[in-house]
């Protein structure tokens, strides 16, 4: 091994970490018999610690594991699901969710934040377009065609970016009509629209009510028969420009 | 039985979110934003993590989320150029633990923030967690030899500006 080679994973080691790795079974071995080596790897490994303990003394603030956790609360899906699928336990697992989504519908209060959540989580990550349409007024005549909310009205600044399609979504059983947007500027933007009756606690009045939800940013309406969330994710640009 | 239940969504904010919030700080600089991304890092978690089967990636996949969702928001659409480790180690000026130990956690953190942004995230990953190569890489979506290059490269600057920090005070 040479000198340049030596002083590359010199810089990279780190004892007790890397030792089972292949890479550095050389260096460890020449490590081992050049004293010289081992006082500049001890050297470099307390800057290390001292650079890493400043790091680590940074502290999350108080509220945020609550805040976690609380984000938890309204989310459907389990996340502990891990073991593999066995018949059995499928088929005990089915019958529990039927019982519980039964009893859960007796009484589960969903409240307007779960919604908007839901929604928010929804496009947080990767989905399929039901319709893939430029046009606003071809995409609301799917919607109607669909018998899915379509008599909704888009905010006049949202009207100003490209549609780039929709999607046929349900939430407790009301359907919602989701129209996403998109540009190079502000990153995708969307609009939910869905029956006013989804929660008993819908935003009241056509004033948007602002809120986060993750990275996700929210302002919610009511106007007419529908409540409104126009969400974005780039939090870069002000959300009441849409309006 | 199975006597290995797996850990709970309690279980795994408990054990990573420190980590993670300080992963997230590292590359924003800014906490309300590390915030952010932690928590949308359990989101994601929360809806997607009944998909891997492996215990024992949970750490890798939370930290790969978050970094994912941090280059996301950053809207970082290109691409870095990998490049294998080359020799750096001969640059990195000396620095004494105890200039390091005089500066308080904040002060490096925000030195940290002015490392070139494409060393940041080894960097951090470095000195936060003790994951191995190949697991800091599957994070960052790069090759191991990119990966130690860019600490060795990052380091060299972190300590240069620390040099200067500490030089400043004098």
């Amino acid at each position: 091994m040479d000198n340049e080679k030596l002083r590359d994973l010199l810089a990279v080691y780190r004892p007790g970490i890397d030792d089972q790795d292949d890479q550095f079974a050389e260096f460890i071995t020449v490590l081992r018999n050049d004293p010289a080596l081992q006082l500049q790897l001890n050297d470099r490994v307390a800057r290390d610690h001292a650079i890493a303990a400043k790091l680590r003394s940074v502290q999350p603030p108080g509220d945020l594991k609550a805040r976690l956790l609380s984000d938890r609360s309204t989310i459907d899906m389990p996340a502990n699901f891990w073991r593999p699928p066995q018949w059995l336990s499928i088929a005990a697992a089915i019958i529990m969710l039927g019982v519980a989504a039964y009893w859960l519908s007796q009484t589960r209060q969903t409240t307007f934040p779960m919604y908007r959540t839901a929604m928010a989580q929804f496009v947080a990550t990767e989905y399929p377009l039901d319709a893939h349409d430029h046009d606003l007024d071809s995409l609301q005549q799917t919607f109607a065609a669909k018998q899915w909310p379509a008599t909704y009205v888009v905010p006049a600044g949202l009207q100003t970016l490209e549609v780039e399609g929709g999607c046929l979504r349900e939430w407790q059983g009301k359907k919602v009509a989701l129209l996403c947007f998109e540009t190079k500027e502000t990153g995708d933007v969307w609009l939910f629209v869905v029956d006013r009756q989804v929660t008993a606690d819908v935003p009241v009045g056509p004033d948007p009510q602002i809120a986060r939800a993750g990275k996700i940013t929210t302002a919610s309406w009511t106007q007419g028969e529908y409540t409104y969330i126009l969400a974005t994710e780039n939090p870069e640009v002000p959300i009441q420009r849409y309006f | 039985m199975n006597s290995d239940p797996s850990p709970s969504f309690e279980d795994i904010v408990e054990q990573y979110y420190r980590g993670l919030f300080q992963f997230a700080l590292s590359l924003t600089g800014a906490e309300a934003e590390a915030c952010d991304l932690t928590q949308q890092t359990f989101f994601i978690w929360a809806k997607k993590g009944a998909q891997l089967r492996e215990a024992s990636k949970v750490k890798s996949w939370l930290f790969t989320t978050l970094h994912r969702e941090f280059l996301q928001v950053r809207r970082r659409q290109t691409r870095f150029p990998h490049v294998e480790i080359e020799s750096v180690a001969a640059e990195i000026p000396a620095l004494a633990s105890t200039v390091i130990n005089a500066l308080d956690g904040a002060t490096v953190l925000a030195t940290l923030q002015q490392v070139d942004e494409l060393f940041q995230a080894p960097l951090a990953l470095f000195y936060l967690e003790d994951l191995p190569y190949k697991d800091i890489a599957e994070v960052l979506g790069v090759p191991v030899g990119t990966v130690q290059s860019r600490i060795a490269r990052g380091k060299v600057q972190l300590a240069g500006l620390l040099q200067t920090k500490e030089a400043n005070r004098g």
